[in-house]
């Protein structure tokens, strides 16, 4: 894992989200912001990168319940679209899909359909069903929309990038009215750099109390950085590079090999 | 071990592309094949962007076939003028095929037709090569150079341009290589597969040049269209990922070298077999892949990742580049 070494652990207060502070104030007259630290804060991508663990605290009320949700950026992406043609498939066209994060991680400190409203479920986006009802397919398909939603979820899964699990999140009271709440996130490898979000929502009474978010950052450094930076910034030598190193390879193997091997030669 | 591919966004196992390039590289040596129809869909499999992968394939081509090329060149497998020749007619025929696919989409059912060519022609063309190589084989030796019907024979004597191939052990008018290579561009174009499967058959039977010879010829010319398709998709795309590519190099270079070594040791017939066996194997699981109900209405496209939308973003390719980038990794843009 790579991470930054000294302002690592960041503790970010969040003076609220308006809408869920306002469905708390029952609960107590001024809430107080809800404390969430993410470790580390960003997380430096390197050659050897191969993942990093994210590590989630916070204090909540006693008797509150935690929904965790990792979120990448909303993005389209463009897949071929399999149609039926006689007695075979081909591909048939492109589908866009959009309205959804690059990456949802969903945890809890219990399962969440026993405790949380379907409307809290469904505004906040929580579980498989609502996040399906925000894909949006371009160009619609009535007929085949739905199926189109699940597919594209489905794959997300098995990239590793989408994730609901009933747990995950851990807890432990103290001081009387304070509760405090770990996750342990593996962060996935597939996860491109971005800016990603780190929401917490603090469920009372089966609807969202507090919720409070804290960006994470995946970045690249150093080799791979500099290597982007010249993809990006002066194509033309790296194009060049690129044709220069695959050849000196080839040739460069070549010469290894006629060492190791020796020379031969065949008269035709 | 984890390596990060800095422009394809994503970590992978050093090892696994180590490997995917190896047995590529093995193929691309013992066959004159690139390798691209058979590593772009490994390197998709294992989670690259298409583009990356298609992009970053055809740098590591360069780098398999170059050690390739060394290699069959020291062994007298390389007729550098049949190749020149060669080239210049695949990239015509390349250009070509970029315009009639646009014809044909515009008439549409494009891909259904793409699909039905791509089994007819590597079907029939791999079938033809497995029976005729079996049946050399049990004669023992090679067929003798049949000269073709008289009439056929003495109107392509009778072409200007001729030119004696010393190396290939052949004389062909420069418009027969040319043309016939131009029109396996345009197939090669159309089909968004490599050249090899049908270039390779095409210069042993119809050119008559000795399996080996067309081998490392082919070879040959791979090698300069794909540093072409490399800088220009580097250039225009930057999907080139530099990492990914001196990865799998590693593996195909190797691989190279052990498969030109081991098609030494394989008659011209025996070669054919294995390379009408693959192209048999990879018309089967078209077939198969476009029976079979999908697991899954989507499959990924040759577009831009999301990885790259967010941080550069493409640019079109010109149409040619795209082709031929299409031609040598086997995926359609």
């Amino acid at each position: 894992m790579n991470s930054t070494p000294a302002g690592a652990l960041v503790c970010i207060p969040i003076l609220l989200a308006a809408p869920a502070t306002l469905l708390s104030r029952s609960e107590d007259a001024a809430p107080e912001p809800l404390l969430v630290r993410v470790t580390p804060a960003v997380i430096e991508v390197r050659s050897n990168y191969s993942g990093a663990q994210v590590e989630v605290r916070g204090e909540v009320r006693i008797g509150a319940r935690i929904v965790l949700t990792v979120r990448g950026p909303v993005k389209e992406e463009v897949f071929n679209r399999k149609r039926r043609v006689g007695p075979i498939w081909i591909n048939s066209g492109k589908v866009r899909i959009s309205g959804v994060p690059s990456l949802l991680l969903r945890y809890s400190s219990e399962p969440v359909g026993n405790w949380l409203s379907s409307d809290s479920l469904r505004s906040y986006q929580l579980d498989v069903s609502s996040v399906m009802e925000h894909v949006r397919v371009d160009p619609p398909d009535p007929a085949a929309d739905r199926l189109i939603r699940a597919d594209y979820l489905a794959m997300k899964a098995q990239q590793g990038m989408y994730l609901f699990t009933d747990g995950g999140v851990l807890m432990a009271e103290y001081g009387g009215r304070r509760a405090s709440f770990t996750a342990t996130i593996q962060w996935p490898k597939n996860a491109p750099p971005a800016t990603y979000e780190v929401g917490v929502y603090e469920i009372l009474r089966g609807s969202v109390a507090r919720h409070s978010s804290v960006p994470l950052k995946v970045v690249e450094v150093g080799f791979p950085a500099a290597i982007f930076d010249l993809a990006t910034n002066k194509a033309p030598i790296y194009g060049g590079l690129a044709v220069l190193v695959a050849v000196l390879a080839g040739f460069g193997i070549d010469f290894l090999a006629t060492m190791l091997f020796g020379k031969r030669r065949v008269a035709h | 071990m984890f390596v990060f591919l800095p422009v394809a966004g994503i970590s992978i196992n050093l090892f696994l592309l180590i490997g995917a390039g190896a047995l590529v590289g093995f193929l691309s040596g013992l066959l004159g094949v690139g390798g691209g129809f058979l590593l772009t869909p490994i390197l998709m499999m294992i989670g690259i962007p298409p583009t990356v992968a298609a992009a970053s394939d055809s740098c590591q081509i360069v780098a398999a076939s170059s050690s390739g090329v060394a290699a069959h060149f020291r062994l007298g497998n390389v007729d550098l003028k049949m190749g020149v020749t060669l080239l210049f007619g695949g990239l015509a025929g390349a250009s070509l095929g970029v315009e009639l696919i646009k014809v044909l989409r515009a008439l549409g059912n494009a891909d259904l037709l793409i699909t039905l060519t791509y089994i007819v022609v590597l079907g029939g063309v791999g079938g033809m090569m497995l029976v005729a190589s079996l049946k050399n084989l049990r004669r023992g030796t090679m067929k003798p150079k049949s000269r073709g019907p008289a009439r056929l024979t003495s109107f392509l004597n009778r072409l200007p341009l001729q030119v004696s191939f010393p190396r290939s052990r052949v004389q062909h008018s420069l418009l027969v290589p040319f043309f016939l290579c131009c029109a396996v561009g345009i197939l090669a174009a159309v089909m968004g597969v490599g050249g090899g499967f049908i270039m390779v058959p095409m210069m042993v039977y119809l050119l008559r040049i000795p399996p080996h010879v067309a081998v490392g010829t082919d070879l040959f010319q791979i090698l300069f269209t794909c540093a072409g398709v490399t800088y220009l998709q580097a250039t225009t795309n930057h999907t080139v990922d530099l990492v990914l590519a001196v990865l799998l190099a590693a593996g195909s270079t190797i691989g190279a070298q052990i498969g030109a070594r081991v098609s030494r040791f394989l008659r011209g017939d025996q070669l054919l077999i294995i390379l009408a066996s693959l192209a048999l194997l990879v018309a089967g699981r078209m077939v198969v892949s476009i029976v079979a109900t999908p697991s899954s209405l989507l499959s990924p496209a040759a577009h831009a990742s999301l990885y790259q939308e967010q941080r550069a973003p493409a640019v079109p390719v010109p149409r040619l580049a795209a082709r031929l980038s299409a031609s040598q990794s086997g995926v359609r843009p």
